[in-house]
């Protein structure tokens, strides 16, 4: 008992090093292996409360730049409505938006996540796509009352279906985690003739995303490892480091066409 | 450490923290690079104190930050590695001076002061980079984010510390 004792009383040092070593990474790994959505576990409540209250007054100090994207989004809607014939200015499809306002938002991680400030009471549910004003942003992936966590496309598990305007072609969009202004576009067939400069968009075909939202434009590309497909680099139109409106699409038919497809 | 130093020395632990995820954590140099200054702690940390007392502070207030910034346990672990191998670091930049109770950081050259606060630095972001990635994969990907955010930590801790060293008396 004695030595026992003695063996804690001149240990101690490195048994407390061990716990605390033991117990943060129990806590980092568990939440890693089981892809548990991290946002809203660590800021729910009080926590989403005080990230608000932080966005808001830094929303008050950009009010200038806000103002300056709203008015551009503006323009561009108008003209779309002005060219579109009479009969079509009432959209009948099934996508609706609600608009929100991104509370938290981190880019500078492996696996990114965003905060709005919209939830379950505003009928936001699991898997509805989030979009901005200049492009895509992610995905719903878990809901509170007031607050609903986004996976970034800045996350090592988002794959969103994705293709190449000027050809068709469509692939699943990635992120290597190596820089937050360019995305990734795996499995286009080698065949594909490409132009630098062309547009990506979605594809539209997870009833997530309506086909045709803007993502970014081609830089470069290469051949996968396995020489089949090719890998597109491209950059993003929306800065993810300064998103701060953004969209929740619902898709009213996605319950039905989830049901026909399992 | 007696009570006082002890309430000072959690008050300037729970600032760092505070100005970490208000102030450094909004910083995005090259658009994503975020300086972690709250390491200063590790720096002005007297030498002489309890070791265990080191390593409970460092590991709240590693959890703090990870409350804050959504980060898991990350800073926890890394700021529990540093408080661990804090006692080696000074070791092997200061020798043995480090072990007298007058010994005082300030006192130490730029070069020693330099390559203490580096180390420091370099622990804690590989540890942080290394778990966070959690892949082979990514190993060059955590080493270069190691390096670039390890520069702007250094540099903008380096200058925190120039402007507020202690007076000389």
């Amino acid at each position: 008992m004695s030595r026992l004792t003695a063996f804690f009383s001149s240990n101690k040092t490195k048994l407390l090093f061990g716990f605390y070593l033991v117990l943060s990474l129990t806590l980092t790994l568990s939440y890693q292996t089981f892809n548990q959505v991290r946002l809203l576990h660590t800021s729910g409540g009080i926590g989403a409360q005080i990230h608000e209250t932080t966005s808001h007054w830094r929303d008050y100090f950009s009010l200038s730049a806000q103002n300056e994207v709203l008015r551009q989004e503006n323009a561009r809607l108008k003209a779309a409505e002005w060219n579109q014939p009479m009969t079509h200015q009432t959209y009948s499809g099934p996508y609706r938006a609600k608009a929100t306002r991104v509370v938290r938002n981190t880019f500078n991680q492996r696996d990114n996540y965003l905060l709005i400030n919209t939830g379950t009471k505003d009928s936001i549910t699991t898997d509805m796509g989030v979009v901005s004003n200049l492009g895509l942003v992610g995905i719903i992936e878990q809901t509170q009352k007031g607050y609903s966590s986004v996976m970034s496309i800045l996350n090592s598990r988002s794959r969103i279906s994705a293709q190449v305007n000027r050809t068709g072609h469509f692939g699943s969009l990635v992120w290597n985690g190596s820089n937050h202004n360019r995305v990734q576009l795996i499995d286009i067939p080698i065949t594909t003739e490409l132009k630098k400069g062309d547009t990506v968009a979605t594809a539209g075909m997870s009833g997530i995303f309506p086909e045709g939202i803007l993502i970014g434009r081609l830089m470069e590309w290469k051949k996968s490892a396995d020489q089949n497909y090719l890998e597109l680099e491209v950059a993003l139109f929306q800065d993810m480091s300064r998103v701060r409106n953004v969209y929740v699409l619902q898709n009213k038919d996605k319950i039905s066409r989830d049901s026909l497809i399992r | 450490m007696d009570q006082t130093n002890l309430i000072k020395d959690l008050l300037f632990a729970l600032l760092l923290v505070v100005l970490q995820a208000f102030l450094w954590n909004n910083i995005h140099l090259f658009g994503w690079v975020s300086p972690m200054c709250y390491l200063i702690y590790f720096y002005v940390h007297p030498s002489y104190t309890n070791p265990m007392r080191l390593l409970t502070t460092a590991f709240f207030m590693g959890l703090l930050l990870d409350i804050w910034l959504d980060t898991l346990a990350l800073h926890a672990l890394a700021c529990t590695v540093v408080a661990q191998s804090r006692p080696w670091i000074m070791q092997l930049t200061f020798g043995l001076a480090h072990e007298q109770k007058t010994f005082r950081i300030h006192q130490a050259t730029w070069l020693q002061r330099m390559v203490f606060f580096g180390l420091i630095t370099l622990i804690h972001h590989w540890v942080f980079f290394t778990v966070e990635d959690l892949s082979w994969s990514h190993v060059g990907a955590a080493l270069w984010r190691t390096l670039i955010t390890g520069v702007a930590t250094i540099g903008v801790s380096m200058l925190l510390i120039a402007v507020f060293k202690p007076a000389k008396s």
